[in-house]
């Protein structure tokens, strides 16, 4: 069975095969690690992994595994799909105005149904007490404005769409 | 002598749960006051009461000062406790307060708004003969701004007078850009602050950031509880705090907080509050600005002095005098706060969200953790992304060092990138280990502080982290006979 995952920007393809000893063989990038994993009383667990153990916390979300150990603190491990990339395939970058990190919006300069000119001031919004102003990339028009002032947003969520002029 | 029985916290998170600790320590009654982004967090889950804010974000339900009261009205509060940030400078909520007939846990509003315009402060603290930067004042004389600022010579700093945390600072090095760079200047104070005027300062190299906790009460006694520096910041924000400073020599220490303590005396300084110095690397310090508050960072002066400030500030409140004299307050050991926060280091520190999926706070001999944060719970962009300070005491700097760097390491936060490793970088990096932080570290030494490339044995323990995580993936191996399953993997 194979899978693609994403650790601090590098991807890595595993394929997982049962082994005989009751765990797991992991070919990943042309080298093969056998692992098995129980679980600790304190919620730990111990993987041992080619003859080495390692207490860590393991958790996981729909699309990423965590984990922690004390000598490398936490990874994210992502889970993309083989196919395409981690999730962010939407439509056309272009398209899209996404926020490039989490925030509140200070100011919407523009009304659905606008047109813009490339480099016109569409959104202010404001992250880590600093201000940023959102500019049209191309001349278009405001398909939607999806957040309206006061309102907050997560990283790479789409603050605004632009339609062809 | 007002006398309380019931508090409202004005707050929320690690602090909110923090000022709970304590006012149930001295036998009060808790009222915390929420939006209900908060409903399930720690605070409002331990305070004995709970009442829910309304606004049209939830930073502006912690922003409404007739709800507040109202909040108080209808839950028999006798007091509030405003926390940090929020509320708690704001001399018309103290009035508001004053005038409903509940106490506000703090200075008088008078105190607030002189120490709240910069401008003022400074003027108050110049007069009185403590030391400030050479500068400018545009208000002065509007006319002649340009040309006194000029006679400040550079490097000069101009600031906004109603400002704070940085925000519309600009350095001027060339005085050529002088005119220009005040324009930017005014420009966003106004849009921050909605107030254009503007004053320039000397700029000091290599500045550290120096404060002094002082206390006083309503009889006009003060006391410092000696300094904290605050020189390890990114964006203007601090993320590393710690008591005594590496950088004072004993005469500059005393020197330092009986110029803090002369300052609240001259304006009657109430309750708890914090004289914020800049510190040069010859030894020169200046007044920077006084914060009529608890600081976040108040833990480190506990762990040292070990002074209840949360129930200082009660004390005072209640019209009660200090029970402790200056030679009665000793530093005792070395104390370190580190900041954690929901914030991605290698991306310019901007701010991650996302659920708490595992929370487990380091504990030890010496190590006291601040937090407001469950497992489960979301933390989204609409407030300070801070999640918890880990604050640890040793008998000497080094031990307070390697004891925070193990407390960090034994910090679990999964679900959502923090700063943790990032921190202990910053922590066993040669200038902060030697005492030589200043408030340009973390810019100077970015590429130093970056995180070294993830080892082999690491990305192996990801990968079967992930593997074993994926139910779906088990599943399937586990079907497929053990002398196939290779073969299965080809076909694949």
């Amino acid at each position: 069975m194979r899978r693609r995952y994403l650790i601090d920007g590098q991807t890595h393809d595993v394929v997982v095969t049962r082994s005989i000893h009751g765990g797991f063989s992991i070919v990943r990038d042309g080298r093969r690690i056998d692992a098995r994993a129980e679980g600790l009383p304190d919620g730990r667990q111990r993987f041992h992994i080619d003859g080495q153990e390692h207490a860590v916390w393991v958790a996981c979300s729909e699309k990423s595994a965590f984990l922690h150990s004390t000598l490398s603190g936490a990874i994210e491990i992502e889970t993309v799909d083989a196919a395409g990339g981690a999730g962010q395939a939407r439509t056309g970058a272009s398209d899209t105005l996404v926020a490039p990190m989490p925030g509140t919006v200070i100011a919407v300069q523009v009304c659905e149904g606008d047109m813009v000119n490339a480099g016109q001031p569409l959104m202010v919004i404001e992250s880590m007490k600093l201000e940023t102003t959102l500019f049209a990339p191309r001349e278009a028009r405001i398909q939607a404005v999806h957040f309206g002032v006061g309102a907050t947003f997560g990283l790479k969520a789409i603050l605004l769409t632009l339609a062809d002029a | 002598m007002p006398v309380f029985q019931k508090v409202l916290i004005a707050n929320r998170g690690e602090i909110a749960l923090r000022i709970h600790r304590s006012l149930k320590a001295m036998g009060l009654s808790t009222v915390v006051a929420h939006h209900a982004v908060d409903a399930g967090s720690p605070a409002v889950l331990e305070a004995d009461q709970a009442v829910e804010l309304h606004g049209a974000t939830p930073v502006a339900a912690y922003l409404d000062i007739a709800q507040i009261v109202e909040a108080c009205r209808s839950t028999g509060a006798q007091a509030v406790h405003p926390g940090y940030g929020f509320l708690s400078e704001n001399a018309d909520f103290a009035r508001a307060l004053m005038q409903a007939g509940i106490v506000f846990i703090g200075p008088r509003a008078d105190t607030i708004e002189l120490m709240g315009d910069k401008v003022r402060a400074r003027n108050f603290v110049a007069e009185r003969g403590f030391p400030v930067a050479p500068g400018a004042i545009e208000d002065e004389d509007p006319a002649t701004f340009l040309e006194r600022a000029r006679q400040v010579g550079s490097p000069l700093l101009i600031k906004p007078s109603a400002g704070g945390g940085g925000k519309g600072m600009r350095i001027v090095r060339d005085l050529a850009q002088l005119e220009a760079e005040v324009a930017t200047a005014r420009r966003e104070g106004e849009r921050y602050f909605g107030d254009g005027r503007l004053f320039v300062e000397r700029y000091v190299e290599r500045p550290r950031h120096i404060e002094v906790q002082v206390l006083g009460d309503e009889s006009g006694q003060v006391v410092h509880l000696w300094e904290r520096e605050c020189s390890v910041q990114r964006r203007f924000q601090k993320i590393i705090e710690e008591t005594p400073s590496p950088a004072l020599t004993g005469k500059q220490r005393l020197d330092i907080c009986e110029a803090a303590a002369g300052i609240a005396r001259a304006c009657g300084y109430r309750g708890a509050g914090t004289v914020e110095f800049i510190y040069g690397a010859g030894g020169e310090f200046y007044f920077l600005e006084m914060n009529t508050r608890l600081q976040v960072e108040h833990p480190v002066t506990e762990m040292v002095t070990g002074i209840d400030l949360v129930r200082e500030q009660v004390r005072v409140a209640r019209g009660e005098p200090l029970a402790f004299a200056q030679s009665d307050i000793a530093q005792q050991g070395h104390a370190i706060e580190c900041r954690l926060y929901a914030e991605d280091a290698a991306h310019d520190f901007r701010p991650a969200i996302g659920k708490i999926l595992r929370w487990q706070a380091p504990a030890g001999p010496g190590v006291r953790v601040d937090s407001g944060v469950r497992e489960g719970q979301a933390v989204t962009a609409a407030f300070d992304p801070m999640i918890a300070k880990i604050i640890c005491h040793g008998a000497t700097r080094d031990e307070a060092i390697a004891r925070s760097v193990h407390a960090l390491q034994d910090t679990v936060l999964l679900g959502l990138t923090t700063n943790a490793r990032y921190l202990t970088r910053v922590l066993l990096h040669p200038e902060f280990m030697e005492g030589r932080a200043d408030t340009g570290m973390l810019t100077r030494c970015a590429d130093e502080l970056r995180a070294p490339p993830q080892s082999e044995a690491d990305t192996d323990m990801a990968i079967v982290a992930a593997v074993l995580s994926d139910r779906e993936l088990l599943r399937s191996v586990r079907s497929v006979p053990s002398m196939h399953a290779a073969m299965g993997a080809w076909r694949n």
